[in-house]
């Protein structure tokens, strides 16, 4: 895995291979960076943003444009160590098949995110405005593919 | 174009044509002045301007309203400030002005005296008369009863006594320019010429004498009208020095009327001197925004970009232009730029702001008086100068500013969150707020994001 040294950074660093399937009403899967070679497993829809947020605001990019407020102590600007969350792409198993979508979160702005979704297969792409948009977007999407092989 | 002052039509000056006596009169001082060559130097008449003056027409009274009043006779100058008697002066200026028209005493007493003033107007008027003639001939050898002439009972000037006014030959000299069947040398020639005669305003000294308004106007929309004819004709001949003269004469005396600064811009630009044109831009912005609180026109701003895009010189190699693109001055504080180039920047920032990953905001801060009132515009300068200088100096070299409107200025930080933007703010509003002026004034912030092209509505899939 190539560590991302702040500041030498691209914007593909949030630009994922992203793989997911429904379990028990939540979501699972695994994003995949090809071009720093790190990989984020996920297990839940809370698993996917809280991990995901936490590599952003390591590499701080794209930098959040608002401060994250918290109920205790005030969060701090930037991590200083690299999430625990993010392994090295080899570090475990990858699906043998084509990503169900290609994630890429462009900005995040008024404390959420942007970017766009595209339907890896199908070659269609939409813009989300924020996370709830996202996760709708993607919920949508394996509903349409599930009903598809019923 | 937009002319942003009223216009005026020739209201009080006598609308007759020139008697044949006068015709021949001005004919023969026209004849001297066809010399008369110095196009270049529209600057302020002195007095008895050599214009009007010539050797053949000593021994004509000269007698000149535009940018002065002053008569000249024989080599021998009267002017306001040789004659102690304000009042024999007053009066010789609503004559002259007046002249060719049935001035009633009642009306020469009501532009000389407030009411209940004079105990007895009509005698003081008799005596005043009775000195300004002493003063004509005393001061200029004029054999005075011959110009100032007492007839049905008024006072008036003498039209048939030989003398020449420069409002006359300006007129006339315009009058010419839009004859048929000139050639565009002739033309040329006329407009110049009334252009040169034009020295300032009507009879500055009396401008704020309500008689003296209309015709103040009168001769300023005339000066406004020629000089622009005049530096589009010299434009076209590529005459630049001259042109930037006409519209620097111009803009003097009116500054508000833009197809000068635009006739200006080119000269400058067409004489190579882009950078004196991006100094007359900017000049013309400050000057929009103080006094009249908008930003110049589109296409002054136009001509201003095509300016920037405008290659100096063919030839030149990348290490000359890199020399001009570097600050020539040490870097200190945010860039100060203006709203043209701001707005550059922000659709810069906007188009690079998916790769860069910045989060950046603008903010607005406005001046106002207190309680959100307006700021008296005698303040207005000190107010802008200490806002530049606290706001340049505060915030962070990458940092950029401009000035929006009349107490206004634009803000752009990157790589800044919001809760840090406002911090930033409030600290430079206290700043400002803290300053001596702080009790007559409030500054004001409002923060929104930059938008990024790809979040901009109309790019939505």
């Amino acid at each position: 895995m190539t560590d991302p040294e702040r500041g030498k950074i691209s914007a593909n660093i949030s630009l994922f291979r992203m793989y997911a399937e429904k379990k028990d009403h939540d979501l699972a899967g695994v994003l995949v960076n090809d071009y720093y070679g790190f990989r984020i497993d996920y297990s839940s829809v809370g698993q996917l943003f809280s991990y995901l947020d936490e590599f952003l605001d390591y590499v701080n990019f794209p930098m959040a444009a608002t401060r994250r407020r918290t109920f205790g102590e005030s969060a701090p600007e930037k991590r200083e160590a690299m999430p625990e969350h993010v392994k090295d792409v080899e570090d475990g198993a990858i699906p043998d098949r084509q990503p169900d979508f290609i994630l890429h979160v462009q900005f995040r702005q008024g404390a959420t995110w942007q970017g766009t979704l595209r339907r890896a297969d199908r070659q269609t792409t939409r813009r989300f405005r924020s996370e709830l948009e996202l996760i709708t977007l993607i919920m949508n999407a394996l509903d349409i593919e599930r009903g598809k092989d019923l | 174009m937009r002319i942003l002052r009223r216009r005026y039509e020739k209201p009080d000056v006598p609308d007759r044509l020139p008697t044949d006596v006068e015709k021949s009169r001005i004919n023969v001082f026209k004849q001297s002045l066809l010399g008369y060559n110095n196009m270049n130097a529209y600057g302020r008449m002195e007095r008895g301007s050599r214009d009007m003056e010539s050797s053949t027409e000593k021994d004509m009274l000269q007698v000149q309203m535009l940018g002065d009043f002053c008569l000249t006779y024989n080599g021998k100058v009267l002017s306001g400030e040789s004659v102690r008697a304000k009042q024999v002066w007053n009066l010789l200026e609503y004559i002259a002005a007046n002249r060719g028209r049935e001035n009633s005493l009642d009306r020469i007493i009501e532009a000389l005296w407030e009411e209940g003033d004079a105990e007895d107007p009509a005698n003081a008027l008799k005596n005043l008369a009775y000195r300004l003639r002493t003063t004509l001939k005393n001061s200029l050898g004029l054999p005075a009863s011959d110009y100032i002439v007492f007839k049905h009972g008024t006072y008036s000037w003498n039209m048939e006594a030989p003398c020449v006014f420069d409002t006359d030959l300006f007129e006339e000299e315009l009058k010419r320019a839009k004859q048929q069947g000139l050639s565009r040398e002739e033309i040329y020639q006329h407009y110049s010429r009334a252009v040169s005669l034009y020295k300032g305003n009507y009879m500055p000294q009396a401008s704020y004498k309500q008689w003296a308004q209309s015709q103040t106007a009168y001769y300023q929309r005339l000066f406004m009208e020629a000089a622009a004819v005049l530096s589009g004709m010299l434009l076209e001949d590529q005459r630049y020095a001259e042109a930037e003269d006409a519209c620097r004469a111009a803009i003097a005396c009116d500054p508000f009327v833009e197809v000068n600064h635009i006739n200006l811009i080119h000269a400058l630009v067409g004489s190579n001197n882009q950078k004196k044109a991006r100094e007359h831009y900017e000049f013309v912005c400050r000057l929009y925004l103080d006094e009249l609180g908008v930003k110049p026109s589109d296409t002054i701003t136009k001509i201003y970009m095509d300016v920037i895009n405008q290659n100096a010189e063919f030839e030149r190699d990348l290490a000359t232009i890199k020399e001009e693109l570097k600050e020539d001055t040490e870097v200190k504080g945010a860039l100060m730029c203006n709203f043209e180039v701001f707005r550059s920047i922000y659709r810069l920032q906007a188009r690079a702001a998916l790769r860069s990953g910045s989060s950046i905001y603008i903010a607005l801060l406005t001046a106002t008086g207190r309680d959100g009132a307006e700021i008296r515009p005698e303040m207005l300068e000190r107010i802008v100068d200490n806002m530049t200088t606290v706001i340049s100096s505060f915030l962070r070299k990458d940092d950029m500013v401009c000035r929006y409107g009349r107490a206004q200025f634009l803000i752009m930080l990157a790589n800044i969150t919001y809760e840090n933007m406002g911090m930033v703010l409030d600290r430079l509003i206290r700043q400002i707020n803290a300053c001596r002026m702080g009790q007559k004034v409030e500054v004001h912030g409002q923060v929104r994001a930059l938008d990024p092209v790809e979040l901009e509505e109309k790019r939505h899939d």
